[in-house]
């Protein structure tokens, strides 16, 4: 255990606590519950979850997107400094310099009326001092880095002349534009085909070990996940249900959530050939009953699992170092095996 | 960027345009019950000295023959005389549509500039206080018709404050506009908010549009977001709706003329339509199809230019 906090450099982002509430019938209800992660310098995070689960407010929540209806509590500390009590200026120097968002539909995320160029420079311009011409350079070379070909002309190009891929590609130059330290990717994958889709997950791999980043990736792909997440972090009705190195999450799953997840995936169908879909919705946040919220799906709960609501913490018995676990009865689990 | 081939394609569209739209208004005119002379002679006419002045106008011959002998006088340029003036129609045209127009451009200019700023604020205080009396106000200005606001113009500025005329239009340039001032208003205040309505919707559509998120995650300032983002891509529809209702406000401009008193087209046109002053009526009609063409032009170059998509 020693030894362990040894190697693990320290976190640059810490969530710890984040909720996320929203107005609604008889009061607030949360979207988001207490939400704590914690990511390091040049690592890729995967936060996993279905529509709904509550992984895009995270992510929004921590760059303080969220629209006023919504409130955040908790912290949200980047380099030592809580961004959720940052003033307006502090979080205008924060966004786009040091933390950068990538989003799900660039044909959305641009701005269609500007040219890929205007739009890089205009980030330029709100966080470096460089003139017109450094700006152009910085520019050219942006697209270069992204693998844009023939970058110096398609900088004049507007969005909807590009590809799918080079579209995400040009995204996520404007977003790298000025250099920040943290990207948070909100499924930049899913609205491509796959072959573009494992090439922006190369071009982030890349990027990643190039420049330094260190990445929140939100997705419900676990293949994906296990192509390029060092961590996982699952959430389920907005709260993170279990969190470890990918490879122990997905090997070893210590949650039904989880296992439910791997048994539905496409490649894992039964042995009739049938997908294994989780049974039954997930909760909605204003009808949350007491107890565990994926108790009513879930085949293996117990009468305490309606009663006691169970804390994310390291699971007894659990060999692996930083695998942690929301659920009663993850002991029995590991009993099993483990195996999904 | 908008080609020279956009303009040349929509010249050339024109001329069809033209072509029905004076087709339409020359049959349109001669439907009116009653014609020159009788509307000159009056009861007292007897049906041989009438047939004797429609010979003179040369109204004795068939339509289609009137129509092309018509079009071959525009041809030439040439609108024909009036029949109860007995000016040619161009000297007219000449003297009394650039008070209309004047009066035309004025009243955008101020419908822009106070719908803009304002729905731009109302956008950005969306449901708040601001933007609830802006909403009200402006809901005011949309029910008021624009002669009743000329006439409270009237009386509650001009003859109150005597800080502007109550009608006329005086000479030169600077008088000029000093009478137009309060025209002007009359006639912008409700355009200013159809534009407005228009232009605060799609700026708060354009508020929840992923690239303004975009914008904002990159630290933008809310300058740039509100101008370089929500306004730029919410104008483009507003400038569709404004070519829109150029016609609509040449229209209201005709109406503020006969209030104020101002000797701009719509007097003329009143007094040719009773008048039955045939060439007169067509040869205003035909400049005014050709301002409206002019402006639809206009607007589908600046639409082009803020939006690259319609060059593709």
């Amino acid at each position: 255990m020693e030894r362990e906090r040894h190697e693990t450099p320290p976190a640059v982002l810490s969530l710890r606590d984040l909720t996320v509430s929203l107005p609604g019938g008889a009061g607030r209800f949360d979207i988001v519950r207490g939400v704590s992660l914690d990511l390091r310098r040049g690592e890729i995070l995967g936060l996993v979850g279905e529509s709904g689960s509550g992984k895009s407010l995270t992510l929004k929540a921590i760059m303080r997107l969220l629209p006023g209806a919504m409130q955040t509590r908790g912290s949200v500390i980047w380099k030592g400094q809580d961004v959720l009590a940052a003033d307006a200026g502090t979080l205008r120097r924060l966004r786009g310099a040091e933390m950068s968002m990538i989003f799900q539909e660039p044909m959305t995320a641009l701005n269609p009326v500007l040219s890929i160029g205007r739009q890089i420079d205009e980030s330029l311009k709100a966080h470096t001092a460089l003139d017109r011409r450094a700006r152009h350079r910085r520019a050219v070379e942006l697209l270069d880095l992204v693998g844009i070909p023939s970058a110096e002309r398609r900088l004049r190009d507007y969005p909807f002349r590009f590809s799918g891929g080079m579209r995400q590609r040009a995204m996520i130059a404007i977003a790298l534009a000025c250099d920040p330290q943290l990207v948070l990717a909100d499924e930049p994958t899913t609205a491509l085909d796959v072959t573009i889709q494992d090439q922006i997950l190369q071009l982030l791999l890349r990027l990643r070990d190039e420049l330094g980043l260190s990445v929140i990736f939100v997705t419900h792909d676990l293949g994906v996940v296990s192509e390029i997440c060092d961590r996982t972090a699952i959430m389920y009705a907005g709260e993170i249900v279990e969190t470890g190195a990918t490879r122990t999450v997905l090997s070893a799953p210590l949650h039904p959530y989880t296992q439910g997840l791997l048994r539905s995936m496409p490649g894992a169908a039964s042995a009739d050939g049938r997908l294994n879909a989780i049974p039954g919705q997930p909760p909605q946040p204003a009808a949350r009953a007491p107890g565990c919220a994926f108790a009513p799906r879930c085949a293996m709960a117990g009468p305490a699992c309606s009663v006691t609501d169970p804390v994310l913490g390291p699971v007894l018995g659990s060999v692996r170092a930083g695998h942690a676990s929301a659920c009663l009865r993850a002991t029995d689990l590991i009993a099993e095996g483990g195996q999904p | 960027m908008p080609s020279g081939n956009l303009v040349l394609r929509r010249v050339v569209q024109l001329v069809p345009t033209l072509f029905f739209a004076l087709l339409l208004l020359f049959v349109m005119v001669r439907l009116l019950p009653g014609g020159p002379a009788t509307a000159a002679l009056g009861d007292r006419g007897t049906d041989a000295d009438i047939a004797r002045i429609e010979a003179s106008y040369g109204l004795n011959r068939s339509i289609a023959e009137q129509f092309l002998s018509y079009l071959w006088q525009i041809a030439h340029g040439d609108l024909g005389v009036s029949y109860s003036l007995k000016v040619p129609v161009t000297e007219l045209v000449l003297q009394r549509l650039p008070v209309t127009l004047t009066l035309t451009a004025c009243g955008s200019v101020l419908a822009l500039a106070i719908a803009v700023p304002l729905a731009a604020l109302a956008a950005s205080r969306r449901d708040r206080t601001t933007d609830l009396i802006l909403r009200g106000l402006f809901q005011l200005g949309l029910s008021s018709p624009v002669f009743y606001i000329g006439i409270l113009l009237l009386t509650l500025v001009a003859a109150k404050t005597g800080l502007f005329p109550v009608g006329g239009y005086g000479s030169g340039f600077l008088d000029n506009l000093h009478h137009l001032v309060l025209p002007s208003f009359a006639l912008a205040l409700n355009f200013a908010a159809v534009l407005f309505r228009n232009l605060r919707s799609a700026m708060i559509e354009a508020m929840d549009a992923d690239y303004v998120t975009f914008a904002i995650a990159r630290g933008l300032s809310p300058r740039v977001v509100l101008f370089g983002h929500v306004l730029r891509n919410a104008l483009i529809s507003t400038v569709t709706l404004f070519g829109l209702n150029v016609g609509w406000l040449i229209g209201g401009a005709v109406i503020t003329e006969s209030v104020f008193a101002i000797p701009g087209v719509g007097r003329l046109m009143i007094d040719s339509i009773f008048a039955r002053d045939y060439p007169v009526i067509q040869g205003l009609l035909l400049v005014l199809v050709l301002t409206v063409s002019v402006v639809f032009l206009l607007t589908d170059i600046v639409e082009g230019l803020l939006d690259p998509r319609l060059n593709r």
